[in-house]
């Protein structure tokens, strides 16, 4: 990890309330693994103080994408930013996702903007050539955030897609439909990638513990550092004491995490 | 190069830029950075005899130029340090300042005691000032009479130069500044943070997990500076200052209100590179050392 220094290339308001962010860096990368995240400055004052904690949602030749929600007051600055201005970011941070090498057929699950680093593995996957089908379940609030379509149909992926008000595509959460994402694989070993809401990873984790298939999350958290100093992003692990979102994750085998004990 | 080289009350140091306890780990956070033997000291994570799985998330909530946190003394515990972390902070030839709190007095004395033997414990810092825990320092650190019988019993057994890490959470810092002191503190370290809370409007009960919370950053600079004045002028030991520095600007009031070193940390979340960047300012060109040598 290191600071960055950045130019904005693009800001683009993807959907409602979405932008996807790319960031040209001044300085080389250090190697960059499918699912890390950076440390964003959004005000060049202390107020916000902190930095925001963004994962990637691809890296082109022309930079990193980062894909947020506006939440609050440091997203909400963040979504001023215009292409030319300056800012830096701290990174790569964290533990990405590990490969599935055993699958034949990968599952993705994604609520909202957890489609950020699930994005990045696909692209990952296709860009080293792998062929193996992909079924992503991307669920959303209501067709207003839905968006990057396009960019998911160049990396071949079977999406399916889902609303909780049935707006567009299926009518539920993410996890009422993960019997008929497991049935797309027909059969093949599978193995499954989620981010989104802690309610939907908790729900995906059992299912996919029951069914003894093997599930990574990225666990979304709130952060003082990102870089594993202040203790902020704790979450409990199996077996007693507490895993760092942003040092030990923010992906997991969801079996690390212990979901009884998480609020 | 000028050396910037001090003493902190038999603590030497090749400059006298620390990492605050809590921001830092155990030293091995800001390594892609900088060495750990590259700051004056390391102050880590405070100890406790035992493990301490801290306080229930949330943990903190930003604030305007800060942020509020009430992580709970999450800790390994005395055997853990001593065991999994001392060792690499050794290799590294690194300042090794202890920070410890108990919940008793018995406590503090058998941590100071214990951390005593280690060679690779350059300093310990005690924490009479931490606001998280219902039992844990605040009784001692607002109480001038209990403050300087804590300070020492805790001097009697501490065969190390002993620092207390004073709470800005009291009327007067002075009284509290002389109490530890005349205990027989060798240093003073102000402030820790000030106590707050942040209410979630929506739900109408407090962010934090556990109500109240630490406020550090910015917002808690002035505070911090006025309470280091006062306190320098009270006391004839050394002074270390903190509270909100960001900059090397920063640093430089906390110099010029008294102190004898600086300790960085919520700092450091924003810019990694802050200990250093004011490491460079002393050492470059016309320091304070030549601006003000009253210093």
């Amino acid at each position: 990890m290191k600071t960055i220094p950045v130019e904005v290339l693009k800001n683009q308001r993807e959907a409602e309330g979405i932008y996807r962010l790319v960031l040209e860096p001044q300085k080389p990368l250090d190697r960059l693994d499918p699912g890390c995240f950076f440390m964003v400055r959004v005000s060049p004052g202390s107020d916000p103080l902190l930095r925001r904690p963004l994962g990637v949602f691809g890296v082109s030749a022309g930079g990193i994408e980062l894909l947020y929600q506006v939440r609050g007051k440091g997203t909400r600055l963040l979504s001023k930013m215009r292409p030319g201005e300056e800012t830096d970011i701290i990174g790569p941070l964290g533990r990405g996702w590990r490969r599935m090498d055993s699958a034949r057929h990968i599952l993705l699950l994604a609520g909202g903007v957890g489609m950020a680093p699930l994005h990045d593995l696909a692209v990952n996957l296709r860009d080293f050539g792998d062929q193996r089908p992909v079924t992503l379940v991307w669920g959303h609030r209501d067709k207003s955030t839905v968006c990057c379509l396009d960019k998911l149909h160049e990396l071949d992926l079977d999406v399916l897609l889902v609303t909780e008000d049935g707006s567009m595509g299926l009518q539920g959460m993410v996890t009422d439909h993960l019997d008929e994402a497991r049935a797309r694989a027909s059969g093949k070993p599978v193995q499954a990638a989620a981010c989104g809401p802690m309610p939907m990873l908790k729900k995906a984790a059992l299912f996919f513990s029951g069914l003894d298939i093997s599930c990574q999350v990225s666990l979304e958290a709130l952060m003082g550092c990102g870089m594993g100093a202040c203790l902020t992003c704790v979450v409990p692990a199996k077996g007693g004491g507490h895993l760092r979102v942003c040092r030990e994750g923010p992906v997991f085998y969801s079996q690390e995490i212990d979901w009884e004990a998480l609020k | 190069m000028k050396s910037l080289a001090v003493d902190i009350g038999g603590v030497r140091m090749k400059n006298p830029v620390v990492l605050a306890s809590g921001t830092c780990g155990y030293g091995e956070v800001y390594t892609d950075f900088y060495a750990p033997a590259d700051v004056g000291a390391i102050v880590t994570k405070g100890i406790s005899l035992q493990p301490r799985t801290g306080n229930p998330t949330p943990r903190m909530a930003e604030t305007p130029a800060g942020m509020l946190n009430s992580i709970g003394l999450e800790n390994v515990g005395l055997a853990g340090f001593v065991r999994e972390k001392l060792p690499w902070l050794m290799q590294r030839r690194a300042t090794v300042v202890v920070n410890f709190f108990g919940e008793t007095e018995g406590e503090y004395i058998e941590l100071a005691e214990a951390l005593s033997w280690h060679d690779g414990v350059v300093g310990l810092e005690m924490n009479v000032s931490c606001p998280n825990i219902r039992e844990g320092g605040i009784e001692f650190g607002t109480d001038p009479v209990c403050l300087e019988r804590l300070v020492a019993a805790v001097r009697g057994v501490c065969k190390k130069p002993l620092w207390v890490k004073l709470s800005p959470n009291v009327s007067d810092i002075a009284v509290l500044a002389k109490a530890a002191v005349a205990g027989g503190a060798d240093a003073l370290c102000l402030i820790n943070t000030l106590r707050g809370m942040v209410i979630d409007i929506e739900t109408g009960r407090p962010a934090l997990g556990s109500g109240m919370g630490g406020l550090s950053g910015p917002a808690i600079r002035p505070v911090a500076v006025a309470m280091v004045y006062q306190a320098a002028r009270s006391v004839d030991v050394p002074v270390v200052g903190m509270g909100g520095i960001s900059s090397p600007e920063d640093a430089m009031q906390f110099f010029l209100a008294g102190a004898k070193a600086v300790q960085v940390g919520t700092g450091c979340f924003v810019d990694p590179l802050l200990p250093i960047k004011i490491i460079r300012h002393l050492s470059s060109g016309r320091s304070f050392f030549e601006d003000y040598p009253h210093l």
